[in-house]
């Protein structure tokens, strides 16, 4: 490469560094475009001293001896070479009139200043380019040939610059466009972040405009990874917008928003706000992504829906979220009581300081009476009654014991039987005796409103029953009583209490586990749900699926709100470790084995060939 | 047309042979999933428990580094062997237009770095033993490594077209991979427009992450679709500048 050439690109590397680079800083910008431009006169006076070189010796050389001299040959390619530097140098002309500045000396404004600037922004990188790459490859030719170069060398090194650097210039467009619109398939088998069927419920469920910002830097992972999320619930309805926006560029907006950082996820319903927090860095936010179909729920029913209270009662050995009794995890519901909240729920005690022994709350959305170890009292039991003759909401979950709770569960038209429910092929293995019969598993729903997600999704959620008693639905002419889970078939009921079962006692069939019960009163309607069993909705089995779902979707039928009913979605992969023993089968399997099969068998190809090439 | 068609079997056909005819081939593909599967084994399972798509993110991200690098080897003897053997003659004497020519030497290339590729597909599908993946996070990955081997063997059959020896050839074509890979680093760096010029210009970090995320993105198809297809078009230039003289 000639001195010309390195003089150039290092003029052109320069001013690179001095505007791109370091910008901010008004000397160093100074500094650099001086010594940069300094690079590119020296280069062009270089140019001119070659040509005018290549001039005067053929002048010298013709007169001399009749022929042309050795730089005469070079004339052609100086020539091109020092229109190409020139043009390269122009380009930057180009560069200096977008600038700021320079637009508002040229008296541009508005759409005419934003016109011009696209205009420039996209050419001048192309003459750059062409004038660049046809330097290069000329001047190439001519270290080659120092001597004579041909003139058709050097048009071919000019043209072939010309031609890639146009080739090159085209990729921009496409790319830019393909960008633009672009589109993405999500072949994720397991999705770490898709909206769920509630979610989309809730959103086609919208009257009012919402809006949720995206506060992500261009190009950020973890905003390509919640974009899909958002486009999916983008087609759910028209009234959800979602802005995409840079905190660091869009100040007005953020500081409007509260928004101090990117990695921000506002929904914003008129002056109220709700975020999310997720950063910027994929490690750091996978955890929230995990979950964030459950996080949007939260916010979006904290900005959309005012919080209702869901009143527990206290005072006759109740399950309770701090786990009072401290027995087991099977008695402690902080899973339910924290799954309440994301419904946006407030949840509360109800005992007979709070009014259970004479009138319930007029706030109260639901009561939930979790596994009662002891008889209510006929106080409590009467003002639950009122309340249900108020169109009030109940939830009873109880428990195999010494109570039958008549009272109660009469309230809500069923007949509680004590008796475990067993089966001796749908239950889980615990302690590997046959009382392992009575944690049981089930995927029999019906298709009631507070069951028909798990109806619907039947096939892979099954729910977990840790010692069910069962129902007997009464109902009336007022009350209707649909039951909605059942037992698998082939259960029995264990009357003789030793987890086998007697054909003479006992008779094997589907129990009805779990009912809804409705009746229309003064002024509104009453709903109640009961399960025969509370551990459920306990923090030891509220981990699986399905009973969450059941949970949630009976809650929601309770307050009113079944059309949001639908599947929450969260990571269902499962975690991956090896023992000791795998390891050793895997390590040597896939590091060694199958690499030697190929290297063994590659060879022996080889091998053979040769040998069948020798013979021939 | 139908002859240079012909000629571009016949090339393509000649140089997958000499891949497959050479011990250097098989202890190549050997080399590249012993190492495969060490990466697999020590960093994508690990010593922690892992999601499966956190594993299978993984194993595409090395398969990756080890694509390329691949892509790379196998490229570097593909022209600049030719010169080096003097063999080229036979080449730029044929009767074929320069664009078949490449077009053969390209073919040759990818079709062993596909089966090379291919090879590796026991290491995911051990993940359905204890995991949980889809099948389409699998193929989507594979596209993904698809298209990125494809733009790197056209980097790097332009660097063997421009070398006399393989070494040099190796060396500029990984420089060409090396300075793709960085542009995100100086995307970092610089301000717009250039930023997201230089971010879109990134051979891995902006167009194969999504791949490894069982994402497909028409974009990133588009990107590497573009490098191929302009590599291709230097190398045809460079050949066609050599055998002018």
């Amino acid at each position: 490469m000639s001195a010309a050439a390195i003089l150039y690109l290092l003029g052109m590397g320069l001013l690179f560094l001095g505007e791109r680079l370091l910008g901010a800083d008004p000397a160093a910008r100074g500094v650099f475009a001086v010594l940069a431009l300094a690079g590119l006169a020296a280069s062009v006076a270089l140019r001119v001293r070659m040509l005018r070189a290549s001039s005067g010796s053929a002048a010298g050389d013709v007169a001399s001896s009749g022929r042309p001299g050795d730089a005469e040959g070079q004339g052609p390619g100086r020539i091109l070479a020092l229109v190409m530097t020139l043009a390269g140098i122009g380009s930057l002309a180009g560069y200096a009139f977008t600038l700021p500045g320079m637009v508002s000396f040229l008296g541009l404004e508005g759409e005419a200043a934003g016109r011009w600037v696209v205009v420039l922004s996209a050419l001048w990188p192309i003459v750059w380019l062409c004038a660049g790459l046809s330097l290069l490859l000329i001047d190439w030719v001519q270290m080659q040939m120092p001597v004579v170069t041909q003139p058709r060398r050097v048009v071919q090194a000019a043209s072939t610059g010309l031609c890639l650097a146009l080739a090159i210039s085209l990729a921009f467009p496409v790319n830019f466009l393909a960008s633009r619109h672009s589109r993405g398939f999500d072949l994720r088998g397991i999705r770490t972040t898709a909206a769920g069927e509630a979610t989309r419920a809730m959103v086609e469920a919208l009257s009012e405009p919402l809006e949720v910002y995206l506060f992500f830097p261009p190009a950020n992972d973890v905003r390509r990874e919640i974009d899909p999320y958002f486009e999916d619930l983008g087609r759910a309805s028209e009234l959800l917008r979602v802005v995409h926006a840079d905190q660091a560029a869009a100040l007005d907006l953020a500081e409007k928003l509260r928004v101090s950082s990117n990695g921000t996820v506002v929904l914003a319903r008129g002056d109220e706000t709700e975020r999310i927090n997720l950063g910027t860095d994929l490690d750091g936010a996978r955890r929230n992504l995990r979950k964030f179909d459950e996080l949007f729920q939260r916010r979006f029913l904290e900005l959309t829906r005012a919080a209702r209270k869901v009143y527990f009662t206290v005072g006759h050995e109740e399950m309770h979220w701090s786990g009072i009794d401290d027995e087991t995890r099977a008695r402690r519901i902080s899973g339910a009581k924290r799954v309440l909240e994301q419904l946006n729920f407030e949840v509360a005690e109800l005992g007979v300081a709070e009014g259970l022994g004479r009138e319930l709350p007029g706030d109260a959305a639901a009561v939930v009476v979790a596994g009662p170890r002891e008889q209510l009292l006929p106080e409590a039991v009467a003002a639950l009654e009122q309340y249900a003759e108020d169109g009030g909401r109940i939830l009873l979950l109880l428990e195999p014991g010494e109570e039958e709770h008549e009272h109660l569960a009469g309230l809500l038209g069923v007949r509680f039987h004590s008796d475990l429910v067993l089966n001796d092929r749908h239950f889980l293995r615990r302690s590997r005796t046959n009382a392992d019969r009575s944690l049981i598993v089930t995927d029999r729903f019906s298709s009631h409103p507070s069951v028909s997600t798990l109806s619907r999704h039947s096939s892979r959620l099954a729910l977990i029953l840790d010692g069910t008693g069962w129902l007997e639905t009464e109902g009336g002419e007022e009350l209707r009583v649909s039951a909605t889970v059942r037992s698998m078939p082939r259960s029995w009921a264990d009357v003789l209490a030793n987890y086998d079962f007697d054909a003479e006692s006992e008779e094997r069939k589907t129990w009805d586990l779990g009912a809804a019960v409705e009746r229309e009163v003064e002024g509104g309607t009453f709903r109640g749900a009961v399960l025969a069993n509370a551990s459920a909705i306990s923090d030891l089995y509220l981990g699986n699926q399905a009973n969450v779902q059941w949970f949630v979707d009976t809650m929601r039928w309770l307050t009113d709100d079944e059309s949001l009913s639908g599947l929450v979605e969260s990571e269902e992969d499962v975690r991956i470790q090896h023992t000791r023993d795998q390891d050793v089968a895997w390590f040597y399997g896939t590091i060694f084995g199958v690499p030697l099969i190929v290297l063994v068998g590659g060879l022996f190809y080889v091998q053979r060939r040769r040998r069948r090439s020798a013979t021939c | 047309m139908t002859r240079a068609l012909t000629g571009v079997l016949v090339i393509a056909r000649r140089d997958l042979a000499a891949y497959l005819n050479s011990a250097w081939g098989w202890v190549m593909v050997a080399a590249v999933l012993f190492v495969n599967g060490l990466m697999f084994n020590a960093y994508a399972l690990g010593d922690r428990p892992r999601y499966s798509h956190e594993v299978l993110e993984l194993f595409f991200y090395f398969s990756s580094g080890t694509t390329m690098i691949a892509a790379v080897l196998i490229t570097m003897r593909l022209i600049a062997e030719e010169r080096q053997t003097g063999t080229d003659v036979l080449l730029e004497g044929a009767p074929l237009p320069d664009g078949a020519i490449v077009a053969g030497k390209y073919l040759s290339a990818m079709a062993f770095l596909s089966g090379l590729i291919l090879m590796s597909v026991y290491m995911p599908a051990l993940i359905f033993v204890n995991g949980k993946i889809g099948v389409s996070h699998i193929l989507a990955g594979y596209a993904g490594l698809f298209a990125l081997g494809s733009a790197v063997v056209a980097i790097g059959t332009f660097g063997s077209s421009l070398a006399r020896s393989q070494v040099v050839a190796a060396v500029l074509g990984g420089a060409l991979v090396v300075a793709l890979l960085i542009c995100w680093l100086l995307a970092r760096v610089t301000s717009p427009p250039f930023a997201g010029v230089l971010e879109y210009m990134s051979l891995f970090d902006r167009h194969f992450r999504p791949f490894m995320e069982g994402r497909i993105q028409t974009d990133g198809l588009v990107y590497y679709a573009t490098i191929t297809l302009l590599m291709l078009y230097a190398t045809t230039r460079v050949i066609s500048w050599r055998r002018w003289r």
